[in-house]
């Protein structure tokens, strides 16, 4: 048996039904490492530029990642990759939970889903069985009810991701959830799922796995799980979850306010971690193989609405649909947490859009003749909950809050693009970079638009100079090599990266799982080279040169933070576009924003290379040629 | 005094804190060009009750001025714009004394047309007769009501030389402009009423909020941004004395 | 260095801009004038009335700095 890994891939024509068993390509392991390593390399290899990401030729692929279930603590995640029709480039999201595991201990280390079922289905897998069965019960089902019924109906020991009516109906920042409360949410996934009317997938497997060097590993985990057991960044972890950071970042002047208005809130104390515990708590939740527990089970009482139960309020879904939403209770928080959940929208895109649209709302742009005679109004929940109810079904003007917000702005137009809170169609994360000038460089050049995973540096900023814009780039190019390597190997960042676990140990127990024998500068060589043939393939698709997809809405430089702590700063666009300069110039592209053939083929992506410059994209060489290692090393303040 | 039918007639903008309607009535303004803008301008500025309108045009109605020169009407066409002009605003306010001039503004005339008046508008559709109003509007020392629509864009500005900036620290009068320009009716109707406004508060003795100043409607966002204009020291028409 | 130039009415699509729906980023030497700018970026000034910046009137003489965000408008002249 393969080392780590469960030796089958599936490759399922959801036109035909024709399920196909291969063996696990290894090689595309070992170059790839799993993970959006893979599927961003397939859907490069596979997917037509030209092809609609809602259309049959887009391809829908869940992978379980190399280390996920191979008896590592928080080994859990799941990946699933497709071009995001949200961003029209790659996308990819994962989650924790059990389904990676599980779908490994079936014996499948990756299924690629290709064209579109007639009717809907849900993939069946136990074991040995795959099949593609009839889902037409449970089509228009919510995501938390339909987990539960299949739940139900198959067995409590299956493990289901599921999509709900936000992604059967085509919203493009829907989202897949599972275990009643972990979500795969951005770049769209879920609506690449229902557009192959592709309701769910239930998984249930009993073997083992497979590690080159089981004595080793166990040798080295349990010194790990000792070590971090009496680490103190386990304490806020365990009692709050990531709602710890609420606070934190409103005391810090990060956290976004009516739609990035501002960047401190008044009524913190009434939607922070602490609320949280206080009034929402039921139990705390773990993931597979991991005992921080930082998920929270818990209720939204609300009088006159019925009590609700989920997983949450995590950190981001607490700003941006707290006090980016201007709201005053953290049981309001929590329900429309709940909302998105349940119709399937991812939370963090949904705060985004319900804020653009309530700032729309507030300055006329919007009024309630096309909000179906109610209004959208900061704080109020009952507003929202219509206005969802909207976007899930794409009634009315919900359709065009359902494309996200850069595509709702360009339909109400009248300057509001200046407040649609998005790069490449993404919305931001929970945090604002108008004093965080890392922050605001790292949501300009993620490959998936303005998400915060792929490098969070607000404490570089904080430690390097919080107006200070020099320098910042090599550090950001550092950590969108290192922090997305939990994504490729499907393991937990909270764990192995917020422990003081360092990536010399990580890269141990990768070896001593594959046998690879790798170090830490080649899997940043790996990810590096994933992060390039990502931008190589939004270039491609998109059509233009890279510079032009990098910028922020024009809120980040035309208005200065109103009030708080950071009250009065901001940068320029002159100060945006030397860190731009700065970030192509440290990653080997040309002022374009253009990657160059000295550096795809320093990375092995060739190929890739001919084909920027069939387009006439093809980044122009540099005097001076690409610097030999790109990126500085960096050790941030972990939290 | 009011009469009692200007009282009613006014009755609606006389609830206005501070509304002085016998300003109005004692005032001379000239309106130069009835098309869209003149038409929006001289139509509220005689509901509003400005005493004498004289009005400048030496055109006849043509089918393709009705999509915004709201003056008139199908039956208006072939007429002359001054003929069909006053008896529209008499019919909306015979208390108006409107003055007739069925001329084209040129160098000769320009100044003859603008003698005597409190305020000259603009409702030009060509920059060469703009640059002749704006000078002989400054050496009478008369303020220039600036209004210019094209597309979705519109211009609106109250220049009072020497005191502010003219036309011609604007622009100059060396730049591209076409033959046809194209406009909708919204457009030089939105401006007009501008212009209008500012009037009716400078006649009335308040500060028009377009002094000195240059307001650019666009009406594709429904953006209007307002801009500083500073005296040109080397403006051909109003940096010599 | 490194200026703004936004547009108005029917010069946006002249301008092309690369930065947000308005906005294009021109690299230019220091000391050019407007007008010289914009003839660089093959556009010609006589399709520019005037400019302006922080809300106030810049001619086409007008020399930038870096970093200056500049407005242009077409010339308006219908009625």
């Amino acid at each position: 048996m393969p080392n780590g890994l469960a030796g089958t891939t599936l490759r399922i024509n959801l036109s035909t039904g024709e399920i196909r068993r291969l063996p696990t390509d290894e090689a595309l392991y070992r170059r790839w490492h799993g993970g959006r390593g893979i599927t961003a390399k397939i859907i490069y290899d596979e997917v037509p530029r030209d092809a609609d990401p809602l259309g049959p030729e887009n391809l829908f692929i869940v992978n379980a990642g190399i280390m996920s279930g191979c008896y590592i603590p928080a080994g859990s995640k799941v990946e699933f990759g497709a071009v995001s029709p949200l961003t029209n480039g790659p996308g990819d999201s994962n989650m924790g939970g059990h389904f990676g595991p599980a779908l490994k201990f079936a014996g499948y280390d990756m299924i690629i889903f290709e064209g579109v079922s007639a009717k809907p289905v849900y993939l069946f897998v136990d074991n040995e069985v795959v099949e593609l069965r009839d889902a037409s019960g449970y089509w228009g089902m919510k995501s938390l009810d339909c987990e539960k019924r299949l739940k139900e109906d198959l067995g409590e020991d299956f493990e289901i991701v599921t999509i709900g009516p936000a992604g059967e109906n085509g919203v493009l920042f829907s989202c897949i959830t599972h275990d009643f409360g972990r979500q795969a949410g951005r770049t769209g996934q879920g609506a690449v799922m229902g557009s192959k009317r592709l309701k769910a997938i239930t998984v249930r497997g009993n073997k083992s796995l497979h590690v080159k060097d089981l004595e080793s590993l166990r040798k080295q985990v349990t010194e790990i799980i000792l070590r971090t057991q009496k680490h103190p960044n386990m304490v806020p972890w365990q009692k709050y979850g990531t709602a710890f950071f609420i606070r934190w970042s409103n005391d810090n002047a990060v956290i976004p306010a009516y739609n990035f208005q501002t960047t401190f809130y008044e009524d913190i104390d009434k939607i922070d971690g602490d609320q949280l515990v206080e009034k929402c708590l039921i139990t705390h939740k773990a993931c597979f193989g991991c005992w921080m527990n930082c998920g929270k089970f818990t209720k939204a009482v609300i009088p006159g609405k019925p009590e609700v139960h989920l997983e949450g309020p995590e950190y981001e879904t607490g700003s941006l649909c707290g006090a980016n939403l201007g709201m005053k209770d953290i049981n309001h928080v929590a329900y429309i947490n709940w909302l998105l959940d349940n119709l399937g929208m991812d939370s963090m895109s949904g705060g985004g859009v319900i804020a653009f649209a309530m700032e729309c709302f507030e300055r006329g742009l919007i009024n309630p003749s096309d909000l179906e005679g109610h209004t959208l109004k900061w704080g109020s929940v009952d507003d929202v909950e219509h206005f969802l109810e909207m976007v899930a079904h794409r009634r009315g003007i919900g359709d065009w809050f359902a494309g996200g917000t850069k595509r709702a702005a360009a339909k109400i137009g009248r300057g509001s693009e200046k407040f649609a809170m998005q790069v490449k169609g993404q919305e931001m994360s929970g945090y604002d970079g108008r004093w965080a000038p890392g922050m605001l460089l790292s949501y300009m050049t993620a490959d998936i638009g303005a998400h915060h995973n792929r490098s969070w540096t607000i404490t570089v900023d904080m430690a390097e100079g919080r107006e200070k814009v020099e320098d910042r780039a090599k550090i950001v190019v550092y950590l969108q090599h290192i922090r997305p390597l939990f994504d490729t190997w499907c393991i937990c960042r909270l764990f192995w990266g917020e422990l003081d676990i360092t990536p010399e140990e990580i890269v141990e127990s990768l070896n001593h799982i594959t046998g690879w024998g790798v170090d830490v500068d080649e899997v940043l060589r790996t990810s590096e080279m994933i992060w390039n043939l990502n931008r190589c393939h939004y270039i491609e698709r998109n059509r233009q040169n890279g510079r032009a997809f990098d910028y922020p809405p024009a809120r980040a430089w035309e208005d200065k933070i109103p009030s708080g702590p950071g009250k009065g700063k901001g940068l320029s666009l002159l100060q945006i576009d030397q860190m731009l300069d700065e970030y192509y110039a440290a990653r080997g592209w040309d002022k374009n924003g253009n990657p160059t053939r000295e550096l795809l083929e320093d990375l092995g992506l060739g190929p890739a290379a001919s084909n920027l410059e069939e387009l006439g994209f093809l980044g122009k060489p540099s005097p001076g040629g690409i610097p030999p290692v790109r990126g500085e090393k960096y050790k941030p303040k972990a939290f | 005094m009011l009469r009692d039918d200007e009282k009613e007639r006014y009755g609606r903008q006389l609830l206005i804190s501070g509304w002085d309607q016998e300003k109005l009535a004692g005032a001379r303004v000239v309106i130069v060009g009835l098309g869209g803008l003149g038409s929006a301008s001289a139509l509220y500025l005689s509901a509003a009750g400005v005493g004498k309108l004289r009005i400048c045009d030496g055109d006849k109605v043509e089918r393709s001025d009705l999509n915004r020169q709201i003056l008139y009407s199908e039956s208006s066409l072939g007429l002359p714009k001054v003929e069909e002009a006053s008896r529209r605003i008499v019919g909306l306010n015979p208390l108006v004394s409107v003055e007739k001039h069925d001329v084209f503004l040129d160098r000769e005339n320009a100044a003859g047309l603008i003698a005597g008046c409190q305020v000259v508008v603009d409702g030009l559709d060509n920059l060469e007769s703009r640059f002749i109003l704006n000078e002989e509007a400054f050496k009478q020392r008369i303020p220039f009501v600036y209004g210019a629509v094209q597309g979705w864009q519109g211009y609106a500005g109250f220049f009072h030389p020497p005191r502010t900036a003219c036309l011609a620290c604007l622009m100059r009068p060396d730049f591209h402009t076409r033959d046809r320009i194209p406009v909708s009716g919204v457009m030089p109707g939105t401006i007009g009423l501008i212009q209008a406004n500012e009037i009716i508060k400078w006649l009335m003795g308040m500060p028009p909020s377009l002094l000195g100043r240059l307001l650019i409607y666009d009406g594709t966002d429904l953006s209007f941004e307002t801009i500083r204009l500073e005296k040109d020291p080397d403006c051909p028409v109003c940096s010599k004395p | 260095m490194v200026i703004y130039l936004k547009a108005g009415g029917e010069l946006r699509a002249k301008l092309k801009p690369d930065v947000d729906h308005y906005t294009r980023r021109v690299e230019t030497e220091v000391g050019k004038s407007l007008a010289e700018i914009l003839t660089g970026i093959g556009i010609n000034p006589s399709f520019v009335a005037f400019a302006f910046k922080n809300g106030t009137l810049k001619r086409l003489d007008h020399i930038p700095s870096d970093g200056d965000i500049i407005t242009l408008q077409p010339p308006v002249s219908g009625g």
